[in-house]
């Protein structure tokens, strides 16, 4: 039952954790962008990689005269250095609804805080630019370089007022604003909302067939071992299966019994392994959440129904199929030979 | 009265290698309606293979035999193994009670609808009453037999077949079982016991001789 439960319990968990990243990305996607983004079309800065590709100021004026879409937001994003540290600079809309401490002015990460002793009301300077030190981020670039947020108002300028993206809404359909774009402002690259689920499912669908074969490995261990718990059972038991049949249980009745056995082993092992896997992703996002700026996942992504049951329902199968070489050995012994069987 | 077991010249023949051993040799076996015999004989003397024939654990190599009416070598294995539990009840040398079951749930093991008030009525009967939640590692040897025997009257059988049913009981206990046996073959349960022991034969109303595979009354 061990390799059953620690088979379901590694792919439960690798699985999980590869649906939960892909839902909260898609999620974050649908939240944090317009309906449509656009970007130099050599590919540019998108997906948090900051090229040398950047929207000029003929591009952007052309885009925000285009009917077709309001609620226009311009974005920017490059890297600099404070005194020999790289850093990546990243210019957020809605800059007063991020509340840190109400006022304008930078959040920092922790590596910056660790490296120049800053606290809230620090004074920083990026590109000969002032700044005061608002807030402080647990979230990281996770490249070794030290994250700067502030107002893309600000930000901007501070980028020689090169606008890496465009975000935007769509009257209509954003596969067709998408198209107008596309070929009314020569030198972009729009991409729609369901262009990047798609993307994020795309690549993480490769991932998780992946991992999910490896983790099948050790599923399938869990299924053979389970083969050979049934064999010495029923050897064990010899004596015993002579006594069913005896009192007159039909082969069929024995060998229906020893799969339902099997199965069970199966169905209470992917339990248990289920258990230990949910126990630790929730280890998992306590520990890494707030380094992967996913704190506020919850274990319901990574654990949908249709996974669970999968998992459960394919293990007892797996199991009960493990169970039938073992289980008609089992119906077809002799009797008066089983019986004296020690 | 009818016969409920009839055996017409019956061989077994095993094979063990280059040599076939003759374990039955045209056996002639007739068992009345209401009797209660012993069947004697040195080991290897056939009265083991006699009793699984009578019990259909196994068919023989030649002949016939008619349970209850019903012909065994025409019947498919499934409807052997119907006949085996609506008509026979079985008691072994070494108990062979389920170990994780308690005495009741031995004795309702063979029911085709498990019935908890029948069960315990029979175990009432071979005198186990409140041990009904016994484990068998909790009950003594006689005890452990005598749930074995109420295992055996669970689908009211018309025959019971005791194989050494005192082999491993000391005089006492062995002398209840007999008793008992004695007490239902009275009320009209037709009874058959292989045993070595000329104590528990002797509660029989008849006793056969076996050797070398044949009978000899």
């Amino acid at each position: 039952m061990l390799g059953i439960i620690i088979g379901v319990a590694t792919l439960v968990l690798l699985i999980g954790a590869g649906t939960g990243m892909q839902s909260y990305m898609k999620e974050q996607t649908e939240t944090m962008m317009g309906d449509i983004s656009i970007y130099n079309s050599s590919g540019g800065a998108f997906m948090g990689s900051s090229g040398d590709a950047y929207l000029n100021n003929d591009t952007v004026s052309k885009i925000k005269n285009m009917s077709q879409l309001y609620d226009i937001k311009e974005e920017t994003q490059f890297t600099s250095e404070m005194n020999r540290t790289p850093i990546y600079v990243l210019g957020i809309n809605n800059w007063d609804q991020v509340k840190f401490n109400g006022t304008p002015g930078v959040v920092v990460d922790q590596s910056l805080v660790d490296t120049f002793g800053y606290k809230i009301g620090s004074k920083i300077t990026i590109k000969d630019k002032d700044f005061t030190v608002t807030g402080i981020t647990k979230e990281t670039t996770g490249m070794g370089m030290g994250l700067v947020f502030l107002d893309v108002e600000k930000a901007i300028p501070l980028n020689d007022n090169k606008v890496t993206s465009i975000s935007a809404s769509a009257r209509g359909d954003p596969e067709t604003a998408k198209k107008d774009v596309e070929s009314q402002v020569p030198g972009t690259m729009a991409m729609t909302q369901s262009d990047f689920t798609k993307q994020i499912d795309d690549m993480m669908n490769g991932i998780m067939l992946f991992i999910g074969a490896i983790a099948s490995i050790g599923l399938l261990v869990g299924v053979i071992s389970i083969v050979n718990i049934m064999l010495v059972n029923v050897t064990e038991r010899t004596r015993e299966i002579g006594v069913l049949k005896a009192i007159g249980f039909t082969n069929q009745e024995v060998l229906g019994s020893i799969l339902m056995e099997a199965g069970l082993l199966g169905f209470m092992g992917s339990l248990v392994g289920l258990v230990m896997a949910a126990i630790l992703l929730q280890l998992g996002i306590i520990l890494f959440g707030p380094q992967l700026g996913m704190e506020d996942v919850s274990l319901a992504y990574m654990l949908p129904a249709w996974l669970v049951l999968v998992v459960v329902g394919g293990a007892t199968l797996l199991s009960v199929l493990a169970g039938l070489y073992p289980a008609w050995r089992a119906s077809r012994l002799n009797v008066v030979e089983a019986l004296r069987y020690d | 009265m009818t016969d409920i077991l009839d055996i017409k010249g019956a061989w077994k023949t095993y094979k063990m290698g280059a040599e076939e051993i003759n374990a039955l040799q045209g056996v002639n076996f007739k068992v009345e309606e209401g009797s209660f015999l012993a069947v004697m004989g040195p080991s290897g003397s056939g009265k083991s293979t006699l009793l699984h024939l009578a019990g259909i654990l196994d068919l023989p190599t030649k002949g016939e035999i008619t349970l209850g009416g019903k012909k065994v070598n025409e019947l498919s294995g499934k409807e052997q193994a119907h006949l085996r539990r609506s008509q026979i009840g079985f008691v072994f040398q070494r108990f062979n009670l389920l170990s994780q079951l308690t005495a009741l749930e031995n004795v309702m093991l063979p029911m085709m609808k498990p019935d908890k008030k029948k069960g315990k009525e029979i175990l009432d009967r071979v005198g186990l009453e409140g041990k009904y939640h016994r484990l068998p590692t909790q009950l003594s040897g006689g005890e452990e037999q005598r749930v074995a025997i109420a295992r055996s009257l669970a689908n009211d059988p018309i025959l019971i077949l005791a194989d050494e049913p005192t082999g491993e009981l000391d005089t006492k206990n062995s002398r209840m079982i007999m008793d008992l046996l004695t007490e239902l073959n009275k009320e009209g349960m037709t009874i058959i016991i292989v045993t070595h022991d000329p104590m528990a034969a002797e509660y029989a109303q008849k006793t056969v001789q076996m050797s070398d595979g044949t009978i000899y009354e």
